[in-house]
This record gives structure tokens, C-alpha cells and sequence, in this order.
């Protein structure tokens, strides 16, 4: 009965901010759409009534990606965070977000956390939470995959919440909010493809044409100079035998520089 | 080892560990041990990368210390940066740097300790890390470089003896190229900006661009697609090279010096 009440509730307030116009970037489908093989990672997206597009929000399409934003912030306390970054590729992906505070309009904040992250490594799948509260519900700082938290009312919370897909990458969400069906809300999200190994190196995933073709164009000769050539790591991570530093192997990312 | 004898021996066991306990700390009172962090303070800790901020990291104690070959590390797995020997975490560094491993110049050594050059925000931050604890790969760095921004030249350095000098272009009074001890973090072939085939960024950012398209203002290296740079400061703070000190620099170590004065 209580449920009930509460959901009504969560409804009208989101309704109100929709009116209000409080939508982030309302472009149609992309927040679903993934390339598949790919490292991506984004530190928010919310999807229903309160839609906000992932952000920032990066893919390892072309090459290593990186991106942050100083703060996110939509009145009347709907959402205020701060320190949004994902980045992807080389085999990893990350999204961390620092001082979250999750409000939907109620009035004292549903979510509440000074750090979020998630993040994916070879394989090596975590996520974890510092000071983060739900209602009045303290969250563990790191819990098993797919642990649900009980809200009493409206929410279904998963935490760590993990997912395989068809091609075998695994997506990594550190926390993942359901309002009954009518709103999405999560935090933390990181996609790796398995067994990926050094972006720079890799050629065997299934992507588009001008990506199998850049890569190749990336100078793989100097990877002879890298050293380390049999490790997990990227090319060029070990000392040369004679314990002089190795050369570089440039390695497919995009970064703004101050050209 | 303790596990096998202590299943063979419980009592005999737990003996020994008490005394490996004591002679332990016996040897370690001249050492300082890094604090506990746990994970929900790892957390809260920025990543050092070029698109984070430290705070309450000590500053480089040479900035001007010059171009100087020297020990780098990469570490293989996460390393917490500290403040001070024994001092609080500040930072975690992480083993890649947008997509190359990661590698810093050590710019001190202390009781198995290493200061190491970051690349964050503030410039010349530095931390650090315990390398007795840590996993790290360490290497000899024969290269450094000079950037003389009033002579507009950039010389690379082996071993102390100059191998090669460019006339280059810096940034507009605007906007500096900064000035300090930075090193290249990474090498960028770059799959979107289509001005240098290859970008070398600097653990350095521009003190007057806070961001920069969809980057942290993150000074770089690489050349450009005609000569209106050469000698001149037009740039938004970039150190604009010729095409073959780009193809030299480019094999020059990650974590190498970058002197900039």
C-alpha cells in the first residue's frame, strides 16, 4: 500500500521535472546504442521520465578514449555530481563520479555517495562505492555481483550489477535504480570485451571497416622496441634487457591537446 | 610458508610467526611504512591522469632542475600516491595513460621510497609511492629534453650530449606554453585530429585554458601541417616541432624529461 503511495509520488515529481524541462540532451536512442566489441564506459545515464543521455560517455571505437566533466547538476535537486569521467580502451574501461547526490525532487537526496566507480580490467570485473546511501540505507563499500538492495517504497537498487552479452562483454554498473519500470537511473558503468589485450595491437574484433584499417596504419614496426612483448601489458611496460627505458609504441587515441 | 608450517605444527606455527613479527619490526624502525588505505579511501582518491586534479601533492623540488636522464617507472598494477614518506594518499596511479603504459620520471629516492612527477593538474605536482611495496617496472632514461621558449628551439639530449635541435613554435602570449619540468606521458596516434599523425602529450597543462576542445588543456607535442609555427608563438600552447624531430621524439622513452624554459 505504502509502495504504492510512494510510486505515485515518484511519478508526479518526475512529471514535474519534465515540465520544467529538465532534460538533459534529449536526443533520441543513443542511450542504448553500443558498439559492440568495444571497451566503453559512462558515469551516468537515465533513461523514463528524467532522461539523461550517457555522460560523458566514451567508446574504444577509435582507440583510447577519455573523457570528464567538472559537474553535472539539474534543479530543483534532481541531480547534482561532480567529477564525471570514463575512459576506454587498451583492454580497460573506468567511469567514476565523485559527490553524488540523487535527489528526484524528493525532498532529502534518495542516493547520496562521495565517490562512485566502476571498472573492468582483462577480464578483471569491480566496482565500489564510498560513503553512498540509499533512503537511509548505508551501501557497502564493495559487494558481491548483482546484490539488491531492499528500498522500502519505490526502488529496485542493484548493486555491482554485472551483464554478459551475446559477444561476451561484460558491463559492469556500479549502481543500477529501477522506479517500477518508469525510470532507469546508472552510475557507474564500465564495458570490456573479454581477453581484449593492448588496443593499440588488437585486430581480430569484429569492426567497422575504417577502424581495422586505421589500425593497421598505427607504426607497428616500432613495437619491436617496445620490449615486453609476451606480457598482459601493453607494449613498451618492461625495461629493456639492458635496463635502459623502451621506446614508445604509439598507440590509437584521440586527445584534445592545446594544438 | 607460515600456512605449511603451521598445519603441520600449529603451536611450533604460530611461534615462529611471532618471532618473524618481532625481528620484522626490529629492522623496519628506521623505515617509514606506508599508512593503511582502504577501499572506500581508494575510491575517493583521484586517478593521476591527464585529465585529473591533486590536491595537497608536494611540488616538484626542482622545477628548474633542467633536462636530466634518470630512473622511470611503470607500475604493473595501481599504486597509491602518498603526500610525504609515511604521509597520507593523495592520488592512485594508474598503469595506463590514454592507451600507453604508464611510465614517471623518479625525481628523488628515499628508504625505498620514489618521488615521482605526475601528470595531473597542478603543474609540477609530485607524490609518493612506496617502491618496496609496489610492482613496478623500473629503467634507465638516457633522454631528456630542453625547450627554450625565447630562442624558439627544442634540443634532445642523450646522455647529456645534444643528438639533435629544431626551431619550433610555442604558445601565444594568451595563452604560454608553461614553463617547468614536465614529461611526456604517452604516444597518441591520433585517430581524430588530423594536424600531427602522432601527438606526444606532457604531463603539463596550460595555465590559462582550463579545458581545451574536449580535453583537460593538456600541453602536447607534435608537428603541424605547414611551417607558419616555425619561430613564432601562435600556437594555444602546444610545442609545435618539425615533421622529423616529431619522427625522432617519437622513439624517445615515455617519462622522459621535457625541460621547459
Amino acid at each position: 500500500m505504502s509502495r504504492k503511495k510512494a510510486v505515485a509520488g515518484g511519478v508526479g515529481v518526475l512529471s514535474a521535472a519534465l515540465v520544467a524541462g529538465a532534460v538533459l540532451a534529449p536526443a533520441a536512442g543513443a542511450a542504448e546504442a553500443k558498439n559492440s566489441g568495444v571497451d566503453s564506459a559512462f558515469a551516468i545515464s537515465a533513461s523514463g521520465l528524467l532522461k539523461v543521455d550517457p555522460t560523458p560517455s566514451v567508446d574504444s571505437s577509435e582507440g583510447f578514449a577519455q573523457q570528464s566533466l567538472a559537474e553535472l547538476k539539474l534543479p530543483p535537486a534532481l541531480l547534482d555530481l561532480r567529477l564525471l569521467t570514463a575512459k576506454a580502451g587498451a583492454g580497460q574501461a573506468r567511469a567514476a563520479v565523485a559527490d553524488v547526490s540523487v535527489g528526484l525532487g524528493v525532498g532529502k537526496p534518495l542516493l547520496s555517495a562521495s565517490a562512485i566507480e566502476a571498472s573492468c580490467h582483462h577480464g578483471k570485473v569491480s566496482s565500489s562505492l564510498a560513503k553512498a546511501k540509499i533512503g537511509d540505507v548505508n551501501l557497502a563499500v564493495q559487494v558481491p555481483p548483482n546484490t539488491g538492495v531492499s528500498v522500502p517504497g519505490l526502488l529496485s537498487v542493484v548493486l555491482n550489477k554485472q551483464t554478459t552479452h551475446p559477444d561476451g562483454s561484460v558491463t559492469v554498473t556500479a549502481i543500477s535504480i529501477n522506479v517500477d519500470g518508469i525510470q532507469k537511473l546508472d552510475l557507474a558503468s564500465a564495458t570490456c570485451v573479454p581477453g581484449d589485450g593492448d588496443d593499440g595491437s588488437t585486430s581480430t574484433k569484429p569492426t567497422s571497416s575504417t577502424k581495422t584499417s586505421s589500425r593497421t596504419s598505427a607504426p607497428a614496426s616500432s613495437s619491436a622496441a617496445g620490449g615486453g612483448g609476451g606480457g598482459a601489458g601493453p607494449a613498451g611496460d618492461r625495461a629493456l634487457p639492458n635496463g635502459k627505458a623502451p621506446a614508445p609504441t604509439p598507440v590509437k587515441a584521440h586527445l584534445d591537446v592545446t594544438g | 610458508m607460515h600456512i605449511k608450517s603451521r598445519r603441520l605444527l600449529p603451536t611450533v606455527g604460530a611461534t615462529i610467526l611471532v618471532l618473524v613479527t618481532g625481528a620484522c619490526s626490529g629492522n623496519d624502525s628506521a623505515e617509514v611504512e606506508p599508512v593503511a588505505v582502504s577501499q572506500e579511501d581508494l575510491t575517493k582518491l583521484p586517478e593521476a591522469d591527464t585529465f585529473g586534479t591533486v590536491s595537497g601533492a608536494p611540488t616538484d623540488p626542482q622545477p628548474a632542475g633542467g633536462a636530466m636522464a634518470g630512473k622511470v617507472i611503470h607500475p604493473k598494477n595501481e599504486l597509491v600516491v602518498y603526500a610525504s614518506l609515511g604521509g597520507n594518499p593523495i592520488a592512485r596511479l594508474p598503469t595506463v595513460q590514454m592507451g600507453s603504459p604508464t611510465w614517471v620520471p623518479v625525481v628523488s629516492e628515499k628508504d625505498g621510497w620514489a618521488e615521482v612527477l605526475l601528470p595531473t593538474r597542478p603543474n609540477a605536482s609530485t607524490g609518493w609511492v612506496h617502491l618496496e611495496s609496489a610492482a613496478a617496472e623500473s629503467a634507465q632514461d638516457d633522454y631528456a629534453i630542453n625547450v627554450d621558449r625565447v630562442a624558439f628551439t627544442l634540443e634532445l639530449l642523450a646522455n647529456g650530449k645534444s643528438v639533435g635541435k629544431w626551431t619550433i613554435g610555442t604558445g601565444k602570449p594568451e595563452h604560454p606554453t608553461p614553463s617547468g619540468r614536465a614529461y611526456i606521458i604517452a604516444s597518441i596516434a591520433e585517430t581524430k585530429n588530423t594536424y600531427s599523425p602522432i601527438v606526444l602529450p606532457l604531463s603539463y597543462h596550460s595555465n590559462s585554458l582550463e579545458t581545451f576542445g574536449g580535453g583537460p588543456g593538456t600541453v602536447g607535442l607534435h608537428t603541424w601541417p605547414n611551417d607558419s609555427y616555425v619561430g613564432k608563438a601562435n600556437s594555444d600552447g602546444c610545442i609545435r616541432v618539425p615533421r622529423e624531430a616529431l619522427d625522432r621524439l617519437a622513439k624517445v622513452p615515455l617519462g622522459t624529461i621535457v625541460n621547459i624554459t
